[in-house]
């Protein structure tokens, strides 16, 4: 029964939990700077642009079979093979880069001021790396056992910082001018959509169904609202603008009195650390697999050492949090084409490898 | 004199208890060898005087009448079976058949290291044979199949794979075979050595097996579609593979209603986490993140560490070192002389050391919760994991904090969920398989 | 020879990591200010005081230090590295301003304290016209039999009463940016023979503070909020009956070009004293009358200041164009319709039902 139940879960789970972690980390001060107000417009427009890039993903690996982008693309030739992937690679090293080094940032703000950031960065490096060599199934494991462990932390820190909220503060809701759509500031906060690449590599490793796919993109489209509204409901919306962290100092305001915690921010950095170390374990695996697949002389064990290493001089080269910011939204259109490219390449090797299917079938 | 007597009497200088006597068989004198430390020499001789040979009879008489097989003086390891040898000194031919044995067992006894009130009494004990019919009179099912295996390398130890083959995850019987036919060349002494058959990382932390020696529990294993390995002079048996539950659940737990059940397992679990998270957290606590702490607490914290000259992190550690020591002296001692040590170790050093101002009283209070925790799950050889992880906890909170506190029990959960024996997970709650299935 | 070099490399890594505890500070060999003093100073810009409890075997004394500079940051340092082990303000729990800054205004106070990432935000923010030293040494005397006296004064749960208006840190800081919402921060003064005296309370808009208004009316503003437990004693032309419970319906709408905030509170109350000879309607109708006088002149006051301490610019948000919020306080509120209906209903008599 349980396992059954793991069978179909483990896909969306393992989708919510990336998504906790990019949604829980910098995506409400993103979304804040989006907008003037009525932020919930790019938010929907964010879910809406994630709907369809994810149907037509899914649509095209169902039909595939179990594969993954390695598997399909490599048919392709060197060139195109080379094309697809390489940019893939590098997105997908992105996001760990990004993730461990906004983790870093928020642990030296939060618990650890004296520590150096080399010394977080690297053992947070090390942790990836091993998490990142337990083996594809393990990964999911972990994902599963941290998500069922850390999400309801989650749902408690958020529940606890509902007293300080007014809800009148998140007025005025509707937003007529649009204006997120000039300057591609709604392609800035698109970041967030990034876990849903990651379903590519999921095939040859569990069941991945389309329709507890879409249930989970239910509850994380809630997530997308109340983290950005939180924030504005606590604060207001011209002091929320003002903070770089602003989930992390609402949950700063919280004071409840019967732990013996004082801080309800440490649940939130708890939570948030088994978010970010479970995306980027799975981009790590999954980077180093798809260069193996291509280069397949190089042992995968040592192509992980090599990206890990990678994405500990890349996040240490960041020198200040407002180059972060920079970074984050210079990768915009670079992140914009992956985006559109790989769903629809996808699509379209999932329908050619059926219909060969099909005519194989046919023929016999 | 023939040879055969010679190669005997030659080792005989090495093996004291090998003994060689002349006995007269029907027509013929015979030597008979065998291992008196094996052998009941006497009933062995009545046994042979008593099986209705003739004084006539000649050696292929006495041959057929005794069950014998043809001997070599090369074959001298029948001997260790327990065989005695009839050699015909004259014509320097033998044969070996199976002697009187000699008990070297004790009676079936009642559980030392998993007694769990209102449950049977009935324990493995070393014989292999002993421990199969145990197992067959626990379940008396037709679908017990026991195969066995020898391990023959300087020693010789016979071991059986028992499963119930309607229950059993193929995967993972077949993995298992192989493992053991591969490793019929080996010497069998040990845990280790089982864990190098398997292909196992020795520098692992947690074991393949499962050991119990409660029958029971060994049979509700193998109802889960796990196999039984059991090993010739070895009072338990070792459930392959080891599984997160077996940490947390019991097969006694389910004499309980349901509800019961579950809560007495969250319990458990509950306990691992203390006894893992305790002492890590305490030294986050009040050396590195304090401000976590409420007011009040961290108030009451510092003014019971006033003139404590170490700092916290290596107070705890120095404390669980002693504990650990404490423990590890009391589990070989006689019970009326541990109880002394514990009392001393306890009470004299643990109220000394907090009067003296060596260590807060705080600390010990974790400390013993910890420790007492460590020991609220099963069972025993589960908890040395436990206890070493806990002082790599340690030492990653007295650096990162709660961070670091946090971290590594993101590490321990990764390495929970790496494990994978048999092609079946450590956690294999986790995983879309059910065993068996 | 693997295996060997294995450890080696092992007892490496552990070599390398051991020192690397940047953070041990036991938290005994730190301070924990509970209060921290904003003034200014005689010489330097600001004055600033920190109290300080210091465990002394089972018992804690209170400790205050003062130190002028020029920025707060400056002086806290300069107290720090007095003081022979190291601050953690983490445990902040009132910040008091004194009224001049107040009055002055505390934007850049605030934003330093939010900035600092070292307090905590849900430290509790008051302002006192008294002499700062002299506050705290009077409140240093509270805290040394009750190390958590200071933090009772304020919480719900033990010694706050319902007249006392809370003003967090956080809550002060989106007030101070906020366009449609002032906070009141409460004026507290030494009592005489207990620890804190609640005066009254500063009015603010945005960062400064423009008057004060008396206990009574912080009453007024803490019901207006519905923040409410417990009861307290109103008198009636002698009767006096206790608030046990309130219910405050808002609605706000535009009425020829002005805002209007309709406004109906549901209060319950229990009779406790009844000298007068009234009977219940008579004291219901009286009550309710009374406060919604009360709340006509509180809301008098707080126009002409301007300041919007009763949040109502909050039920605007959604009646105003965005780009019109910002004009709320100065153009519109001044201009606020108010219709006040308070409805009371005694719930309970007591054990007897006359006198």
């Amino acid at each position: 029964m349980i396992n059954r139940w793991v069978a179909v879960m483990t896909a969306p789970i393992f989708f919510i939990a990336a998504h906790c972690s990019i949604l829980f980390a910098a995506y409400s001060r993103s979304m804040l700077h989006a907008t003037e107000y009525g932020h919930w417009e790019p938010v929907f427009f964010n879910i809406l642009i994630e709907l369809a890039l994810l149907l037509l993903l899914l649509l095209g690996l169902r039909k595939a079979g179990s594969k993954d982008y390695a598997d399909l693309f490599l048919p392709l030739g060197k060139w195109i093979s080379t094309a697809l992937l390489v940019p893939l690679v590098a997105f997908l090293m992105l996001i760990p880069v990004l993730a461990i080094r906004f983790f870093a940032e928020l642990m030296i703000i939060v618990f650890i001021a004296s520590s150096p950031i080399h010394a977080i960065l690297a053992f947070l490096c090390l942790l990836m790396l091993y998490g990142a060599s337990i083996g594809p199934q393990g990964i999911m494991r972990a994902s599963t056992l941290l998500t069922l462990i850390n999400f309801p932390i989650l749902l408690f820190a958020i529940g606890a910082c509902i007293p300080n909220a007014t809800f009148v503060k998140v007025f005025p809701l509707v937003n007529a001018s649009m204006d997120f759509l000039a300057e591609g500031k709604l392609f800035i906060t698109l970041f967030s959509i990034c876990p849903f690449l990651l379903l590519g590599m999921l095939p040859p490793i569990c069941k991945v169904k389309i329709l507890p796919i879409l249930l989970s993109l239910g509850v994380i489209a809630l997530l997308y609202v109340i983290i950005v509204y939180i924030p504005i409901s606590i604060y207001g919306l011209n002091a929320a603008k003002l903070m770089y962290f602003p989930l992390m100092t609402s949950f700063d305001s919280v004071n409840i009195s019967w732990t013996i915690f004082d801080r309800i921010s440490l649940f939130y950095a708890v939570a948030l650390l088994a978010f970010v170390m479970t995306i980027s374990t799975f981009t790590l695996y999954s980077s180093a697999l798809m260069v193996h697949k291509m280069i397949p002389v190089w042992r995968e064990k040592y192509i992980r050492y090599g990206l890990c290493l990678i994405v500990y001089i890349l996040s240490l080269v960041i020198p200040s949090w407002n180059r972060y910011i920079e970074i984050f939204t210079a990768d915009t259109w670079f992140r914009l084409a992956i985006y559109i490219v790989v769903p629809i390449a996808v699509f379209l090797r999932g329908g050619f490898i059926e219909r060969q299917e099909r005519k194989r079938v046919l023929s016999k | 004199m023939g040879t055969y007597v010679d190669t005997i009497k030659s080792k005989c200088r090495t093996q004291h208890d090998l003994k060689i006597e002349q006995l007269r068989v029907g027509s013929i004198t015979m030597w008979m060898v065998g291992y008196e430390s094996i052998v009941n020499w006497e009933e062995t001789i009545a046994y042979i005087s008593n099986c209705g040979l003739t004084t006539e009879a000649a050696y292929e008489d006495i041959y057929v009448h005794l069950l014998g097989q043809e001997w070599v003086p090369e074959a001298l390891d029948v001997l260790l079976q327990g065989k005695v040898v009839l050699i015909d000194s004259d014509a320097d031919r033998a044969f070996s058949f199976q002697g009187k044995p000699k008990t070297l067992e004790r009676a079936i006894d009642k559980a030392e290291n998993e007694t769990m009130p209102f449950s049977s009494a009935l324990v493995f004990m070393e014989p292999l044979t002993t421990n199969i019919g145990i197992l067959r009179k626990t379940i008396h099912s037709p679908y017990l199949e026991v195969e066995g295996y020898q391990f023959k390398g300087i020693g010789t130890r016979e071991a059986s794979l028992v499963y119930l083959s309607e229950c059993v995850d193929k995967d993972l019987l077949e993995a298992v075979r192989h493992a053991l036919k591969k490793a019929a060349g080996q010497d069998l002494r040990n845990g280790q050595d089982l864990i190098r058959f398997f292909g196992y990382n020795r520098y692992h932390l947690v074991s393949p097996y499962h050991k119990t020696e409660i029958p029971g529990q060994a049979v509700a294993s193998m109802m889960n579609g796990r196999v039984v390995l059991l090993i010739d002079g070895e009072p338990t048996a070792y459930v392959l593979p080891l599984l997160f539950s077996d940490f947390i659940a019991l097969d006694w737990d389910r004499q309980l209603p349901l509800f019961v059940m579950t809560a007495l397992r969250s319990l458990r679990l509950l306990s691992i986490l203390i006894a893992l998270m305790t002492p890590g957290l305490y030294v986050a606590l009040v050396s590195v993140n304090p401000e976590t702490l409420r007011i009040e607490l961290a108030l009451s914290i510092a003014s019971s560490r006033i003139g404590i000259p170490l700092p916290t992190f290596l107070e705890m550690l120095l404390l669980l070192i002693i504990s650990e020591i404490i423990i590890e002296a009391t589990q070989r001692l006689p019970k009326s002389i541990a109880a002394a040590n514990t009392l001393i170790g306890g009470i004299v050093l643990g109220q000394a050391i907090v009067d003296a101002k060596l260590v807060s009283s705080l600390v010990i209070i974790v400390l013993a919760s910890s420790i007492t925790a460590n020991f609220a799950f099963p069972h025993y050889l589960n908890t040395l994991v436990v206890r070493i992880l806990r002082t790599g906890i340690i030492l990653l909170s007295g650096i990162f904090g709660i961070f670091g506190l946090f971290a590594s029990f993101i590490g321990v959960c990764y390495y929970a969920c790496s494990l994978q024996r048999f092609g079946v997970p450590f956690m294999n709650v986790l995983s879309p398989k059910k065993l068996g299935q | 020879m693997m295996r060997l070099s294995r450890t080696l490399l092992l007892l490496f890594a552990c070599v390398i990591i051991l020192p690397g505890c940047w953070n041990i500070k036991d938290v005994n060999h730190r301070v924990l200010p509970i209060v921290m003093g904003i003034s200014y100073g005689k010489v330097k810009k600001y004055r600033i005081h920190v109290q300080i409890p210091l465990p002394v075997s089972r018992k804690l004394i209170s400790k205050v230090y003062y130190r002028e500079a020029d920025t707060i940051s400056k002086a806290l340092n300069e107290i720090d590295s007095d003081i022979e082990a190291g601050i953690d303000f983490m445990h902040l729990q009132l910040v008091l301003f004194d009224r001049k800054v107040a009055e002055e205004g505390i934007r850049e106070e605030m934003a330093y304290m939010i900035r600092s990432q070292h307090m905590p935000t849900k430290a509790l923010v008051a302002i006192t016209s008294e002499d700062m030293e002299q506050i705290l040494e009077h409140t240093g005397e509270s805290i040394q039999t009750d190390g958590s006296a200071l933090l009772d004064f304020f919480n719900k749960n033990a010694g706050w009463s319902p007249e006392i208006n809370l003003a967090y840190l956080w809550e002060t800081f989106g007030a101070i940016h906020s366009d449609t919402q002032d906070i009141t921060i409460p004026i507290l003064h030494s009592g005489k023979t207990t620890m804190l005296e609640f005066l009254g309370s500063g009015v603010m808009s945005k960062e400064r503070m423009m008057g004060d208004i008396t206990r009574e009316q912080s009453l007024l503003v803490n019901l207006f909020y519905e923040l409410f437990q417990g009861s307290v004693v109103q008198v009636i032309r002698q009767a006096s009956v206790a608030i046990v419970d309130c219910d405050n319906h808002i609605r706000t709408f535009w009425r020829d070009q002005r805002p209007v905030l309709r406004m109906h509170m549901d209060i319950s109350l229990h009779l406790i004293e009844n000298n007068g000879g009234l009977n219940e309607q008579q004291i219901e109708a009286a009550f309710s009358e009374d406060m919604a006088k009360k709340y006509k002149q509180l809301f008098k006051q707080l126009q002409s200041y301007p300041s919007d301490a009763l949040g109502t610019g909050d039920h605007f948000r959604n009646k105003l164009a965005f780009d019109k919020l910002k004009l709320w306080r100065e153009t519109y509120y001044p201009q606020l319709v108010t219709e006040i209906a308070v409805s009371s209903r005694i719930t309970n008599t007591g054990d007897i039902s006359g006198n």
